[in-house]
């Protein structure tokens, strides 16, 4: 479902992704791992149509990132971390907003608020208040609640638990394997070993812009004698 | 179409919801009425009381004649060896001195103080009828009339249209607020529209929807116009019931008012093809407007540059008055109505003085409507452009 293959990003003088490849099937979560500034949200960003690649080139459910946008976007949610949505409306409001762009409207669209919001365990009184009125872990459900609102068949998270109580990280990850569960595709990037052990089926390395590792969760886990952190390190040492 | 108007709402939505928003409703409605009446009513009031209050002049050297006469008209005399250091004092409110066959008055010189100018000017109009008497007696021995000395009369009438006589202060205070408020109206809604998307980190989720660069353009557009549009046509309606409070409970006061403080009170003597050319040429500064704001607020990186990218254009908003001051020492050329921003308010300016050309006006729409295509095609681009939408 997602098909990645030698993708690069440069920036006049800065090449922040070096030719990076991989794919990820439907149902299975992949994390993108790799320290603050490895290329980790440019590459999903390039996913995201957001950002057009300077070589190489993605899929995403079929479709080319740079010739097919829309059909990208409309197959695709992102949330990243410092993500927000507009403060000044309701929850439903923002859902209605953003709902609407994928054809979402009247009782098929209050149909999907209701099955996100069960699924991220928002209660719906909240969904009545302002964006600003909530607690930063709501907000952040609100900012996933729009990503999956149309059931894109790819997620891709972005350092999606920062910022969150324990609680509400909790809530996330529980839903990354629920999500993963109805078939769908996701990227979960992050530098929080701990969470992609525990979600993740494979895992890619990313240092530099460069993947120096991929592999399913088992065999990471082997490399580090049992510990994905230690895994990650050696292969960074390695590349280094 | 559905997504443009979804972006508009969400757009005028979050403004709407803004904590401000009564003030900025409020305040056109409320300030623009009181700023145009409350001085005249204040300025009226206090001339009228200053008017019938008795004054203390100061006198030296004055003969007895003038001193009745003083008296009748509610001055209180006091002799003095220096007037004019009384009136420094304020020991009296006009003093009058007599040497040499000349009369002298003192004033006050006090700024925005009406009760020594009300004492000076009264203090005149006795001197004047003392004149007048003292010359009454000279000639009448001679057999001459007063109007003998008066062999012909001067009169001073305005060569203005009849419209913008009767136009009066709305002549210039339409361009202004028209022009002022349409500029200023956009402003807030453009900055949350643009900038605001990247300062409050919505921008991505936004870009990250299946919607095509221009209908996202033209549904933050349109929010922008319609609060411009809506701004300004506020504005105008307080400036207009500020009008129609001095015409009918204001004017006669203000028509007591010695000359040198009267102003002249217009009406809207539009007619209906007037009102039709100010709104055409509004919708136009609208339109351009909003493109330059979309162009310029998606380019800056915060709040901060976009209100400097902002500035100019706030000097546009005032540009009229300077506009106006400057009119009388630059002779119009046609083509000025070409230029951007200032075209728009020399048209309105020639559309309630009556005095627009279907030309003039045709050029000002023309060259308006080109300026704000080529803004609305740098928008497009920026909005596009992925170094200028994730530039933080």
């Amino acid at each position: 479902m997602i098909e990645v293959v030698d993708l690069q990003k440069s920036y006049q003088k800065t090449q922040a992704v070096r030719g990076i490849s991989f794919r990820v099937q439907p149902g299975e979560v992949y994390g993108l791992l790799g320290p603050n500034g490895a290329g980790k949200t440019t590459t999903l960003r390039m996913l995201a149509t957001l950002l057009k690649p300077t070589g190489g080139s993605a899929k995403v459910a079929g479709f080319d990132v740079v010739r097919q946008p829309l059909e990208v976007r409309r197959n695709l949610g992102i949330v990243n971390g410092g993500m927000k949505v507009y403060d000044k409306l309701t929850g439903y409001e923002v859902l209605d907003f953003f709902g609407s762009f994928y054809d979402l409207w009247g009782p098929k669209l209050k149909e999907r608020i209701a099955w996100a919001a069960e699924l991220l365990h928002i209660e719906p009184s909240v969904l009545s208040k302002q964006v600003r009125q909530m607690s930063t872990g709501m907000q952040q459900k609100i900012v996933i609640a729009r990503a999956i609102l149309h059931q894109p068949q790819v997620l891709l998270l972005d350092e999606a638990t920062a910022g969150l109580d324990v609680f509400a990280r909790r809530a996330l990850l529980d839903f990354v394997r629920q999500y993963a569960g109805l078939g769908k595709t996701l990227v979960y990037s992050t530098h929080v070993m701990s969470e992609a052990e525990e979600v993740c089926d494979r895992v890619g390395f990313i240092d530099h812009g460069l993947l120096v590792f991929e592999g399913s969760l088992q065999e990471a886990l082997e490399l580090g004698s049992g510990s994905l952190e230690r895994a990650f390190i050696r292969r960074l040492e390695q590349a280094a | 179409m559905k997504e443009v108007f979804k972006i508009a709402r969400k757009e005028i939505l979050t403004y709407v919801r803004e904590e401000r928003i009564a003030l900025i409703i409020l305040v056109p409605l409320v300030i623009l009425p009181l700023l145009m009446n409350l001085p005249i009513l204040l300025l009226a009031r206090s001339y009228h009381e200053v008017e019938n209050k008795q004054m203390v002049v100061a006198v030296q050297g004055v003969p007895l004649e003038l001193h009745e006469l003083l008296r009748q008209n509610r001055f209180t005399i006091r002799f003095s060896s220096e007037p004019s250091h009384e009136v420094r004092e304020k020991l009296a409110d006009v003093g009058i001195v007599y040497e040499d066959g000349r009369y002298t008055i003192y004033d006050s010189n006090r700024v925005m103080n009406l009760q020594p100018s009300a004492a000076t000017e009264r203090a005149k109009e006795v001197l004047q009828r003392y004149k007048e008497q003292v010359v009454l007696t000279r000639i009448q021995p001679r057999g001459l009339a007063p109007s003998d000395l008066e062999p012909f009369a001067i009169e001073t009438k305005k060569a203005a249209s009849e419209q913008e006589q009767a136009m009066g202060l709305l002549a210039l205070v339409i361009p202004m607020v028209v022009v002022g408020l349409v500029i200023l109206g956009g402003h807030p809604v453009a900055l949350e529209a643009t900038v605001g998307e990247k300062e409050k980190a919505t921008i991505e989720a936004l870009l990250s929807a299946p919607i095509a660069p221009a209908k996202l353009l033209w549904g933050k557009g349109l929010a922008i116009f319609l609060v411009a549009v809506f701004t300004g046509t506020i504005s105008s309606i307080g400036v207009l019931l500020g009008n129609l409070l001095l015409q009918h409970n204001l004017a006669g006061r203000v028509q007591a008012l010695p000359e040198n403080l009267q102003m002249q009170i217009g009406s809207l003597a539009l007619a209906p093809a007037d009102l039709l050319a100010i709104a055409i040429t509004t919708l136009l500064l609208a339109f351009f407007i909003v493109a330059v704001m979309l162009a310029v607020g998606i380019f800056a990186r915060s709040y901060r540059e976009a209100s400097i990218y902002f500035g100019p254009m706030d000097f546009l908003a005032f540009a009229p008055l300077a506009f106006f001051i400057l009119l009388d020492y630059i002779k119009v050329q046609d083509w000025f109505f070409a230029l951007p921003g200032l075209g728009v308010v020399l048209a309105l300016d020639a559309i309630v003085k009556g005095n627009s050309s279907p030309w003039q006006l045709g050029l000002n729409w023309l060259s308006t409507l080109a300026y704000g295509v080529l803004a609305l095609h740098l928008a497009y681009r920026n909005f596009q452009r992925e170094d200028v939408v994730f530039r933080n």
